[in-house]
This record gives structure tokens, sequence and C-alpha cells, in this order.
């Protein structure tokens, strides 16, 4: 190879170890994928099969706020612990999170003013708060973290499961049956994303010698 | 090599653009042309240039407007980022298509 050959291989490296370590500031969540799949699948197994009471009910709303902070945490201080290297958003991917913000945002707006307007007395205030604040909240935690459409899917489903436990009710087994599998696979691409960290991160070390 | 080939491949090499035909600033440009912005502490690692080199390879770039330098503080440490800029990544694309034009004998991809 000539030496101007060796320079453009090198830097053709340097672009995929970019591309790749960069992918861990937004597309990819490694572990906190695995974890957003294990909450999927606790809040879907034990909304519908747990009898619920007032604490399985706070900790089925508590599941999406602790795994996105868990998941924002992992990624900065873990998986982006050699510096932050934010992706780049192409324009396919910014169109589908406009578009599927756009949804979410849509119908939380019906669901909002539907409430809001026919108003209820069958629960508490607080039940009734809950489920506004937590539909209200949806279209907003869907632009700012559910990055991927398996995070949206799960994401979502969590975000709607712990609005419908405070509101008193839960989904049945067999109902939203996407959130299962879109858990169970979310926790397959978690695993796979992190085994790959650990490839890229022996790569780190290799390229992290002395300075020059 | 031919005569035609080798007057083209020092053609190709004469009209490269000295401000990325540094190594340590090429590296630099090809890093943040992957990325929105990139923490100086990650430029450092994967180049190998040491914190003033880094820095003094930076500023350069920055005086060419091939990339925007950003301060700010997390906590109370303080954090440089950088982005390339869209002159920039024209001069790094412009670079290496020069690159490519004498490294396949003179066809562009």
């Amino acid at each position: 190879m000539t030496v101007r050959g060796a320079v453009v291989a090198d830097l053709d490296r340097l672009s995929e170890l970019t591309r790749h370590y960069a992918r861990y500031s937004r597309s990819a969540a490694g572990l906190g994928s695995v974890l957003g799949g294990v909450c999927g699948l606790v809040s879907y197994f034990v909304g519908a099969l747990v009898p619920l009471t007032l604490w399985s009910r706070l900790v089925l709303a508590a599941l999406p706020l602790v795994w996105i902070v868990a998941k924002e945490l992992l990624q900065r201080r873990y998986y982006q612990r050699y510096g932050r290297v934010e992706e780049l958003e192409g324009a396919g991917e910014r169109r589908l999170r406009v578009f599927l913000t756009g949804f979410v945002a849509v119908v939380s707006a019906v669901v909002v003013g539907f409430v809001l307007l026919r108003g209820s007395s069958a629960v508490a205030w607080w039940e009734a708060a809950g489920y506004v604040a937590f539909v209200a909240a949806t279209p907003f935690l869907t632009w700012w973290f559910l990055r991927t459409p398996l995070e949206f899917i799960v994401g979502v489903f969590l975000l709607a499961q712990a609005a419908v436990v405070l509101g008193g009710g839960s989904y049945a087994l067999g109902e939203q049956l996407q959130a299962p599998i879109g858990s169970a696979a979310l926790v397959l691409v978690g695993l796979k994303e992190h085994w790959s960290y650990r490839r890229l991160e022996r790569r780190l070390g290799e390229v992290g010698g002395g300075g020059r | 090599m031919a005569a035609g080939d080798a007057g083209r491949e020092v053609r190709a090499l004469l009209g490269l653009d000295r401000v990325v035909h540094e190594p340590a600033r090429l590296a630099i440009l090809t890093v943040l042309a992957e990325a929105e912005s990139v923490e100086f502490r990650f430029l450092e690692r994967v180049t190998g240039l040491t914190r003033g080199n880094l820095s003094s390879h930076a500023s350069k770039l920055e005086e060419a407007e091939y990339i925007e330098v950003e301060k700010s503080f997390r906590g109370k440490v303080p954090v440089t980022s950088y982005r390339i800029t869209a002159k920039g990544r024209a001069a790094l694309e412009e670079y290496r298509r020069r690159m490519r034009v004498g490294l396949v004998g003179g066809t562009e991809e």
C-alpha cells in the first residue's frame, strides 16, 4: 500500500471509530436499552397479572421516569466517558422523529382535552391529575428521550401504562401486544449494543496511548 | 507510472489545502466530520495529540473558519467542544477527493 493509501485507510478507520462511539450519545443505549426492555416487560405483566395496590401503581408510574433517567446517566457517564461526541442525525431519522412525536402530540392533546372537558368524578383528583400529567408529558419525553423506533414503542407504552394505572386501570393481558414484543427486542438490541461497545472500548484503549 | 499520471498526481498534490494537509489537523477534521460536536477529551484520545498540540492545531482550524469552538462548564469543570463548519466540511471533502484522484490513477469516484 502507498503512503497515501495508508493515510486514507487510517482516516477511514478514524471516521468509523468516531461514528461508532457517537452512536452511544443518541441512537444506541446499550444497557439502557436492556433496562428499558426489562421495565417494559415488568410493567406489562405486573399491570396485567398483579392486583394493583397504591404502591404497585406508584411503582408502575415511576418506571418510565426511572428508565429515562438511568438511560441518560448510562449514556453520559459510562458510554460517553471518553468525552461527549454528539451523533449526527440524518434527515430521514429526523423526519421519523418529527412524525412519531407529532402523532403522539395529537393523541395526547385529544385525550387531555377530552378529560378536561368531560371531567371525571369516578377517580380522586390526584389520580386524574397524574393521568393528565403523564399524557401531557408524553410528547415532550418522546421528543427528547425516545430516539429509536424500539425506544418509542416501549417508552410510549410505559408512559401510557403509567397514566392508566394512576387513573385506576391497567392494560389487560393480550392488549398492547407491541409492548412485550418491543421490550424483548429492546433487551436483545441493548445487549448487542453493549457487546459492540466493549469491542469499541478495546479499540479506544489501543488508540489512547500517550500524546504526541 | 506514465508521465500523464505523474502530472495529474503532482497537480493534485499542489492543489492540496495546506491547512487540511497537516496530519494532525486532517485527523481532527476527520473526527469532527462524523459528529455534530466532539469534546476535547475524545479528540485528545483518538488523535493521540498532546493537549498543547491539539489546542494549537484547533486554533489554526478555527482561524481558517473550518471549525467552531464552544466553551462551557459542566458543574465547575470547563468543557471545550468542537464542531465542523460547512466550510470545513467542504475543505475536507475536497482534500479527500484530491487524495483519491492520486490514489486511483486519475479517476474520480
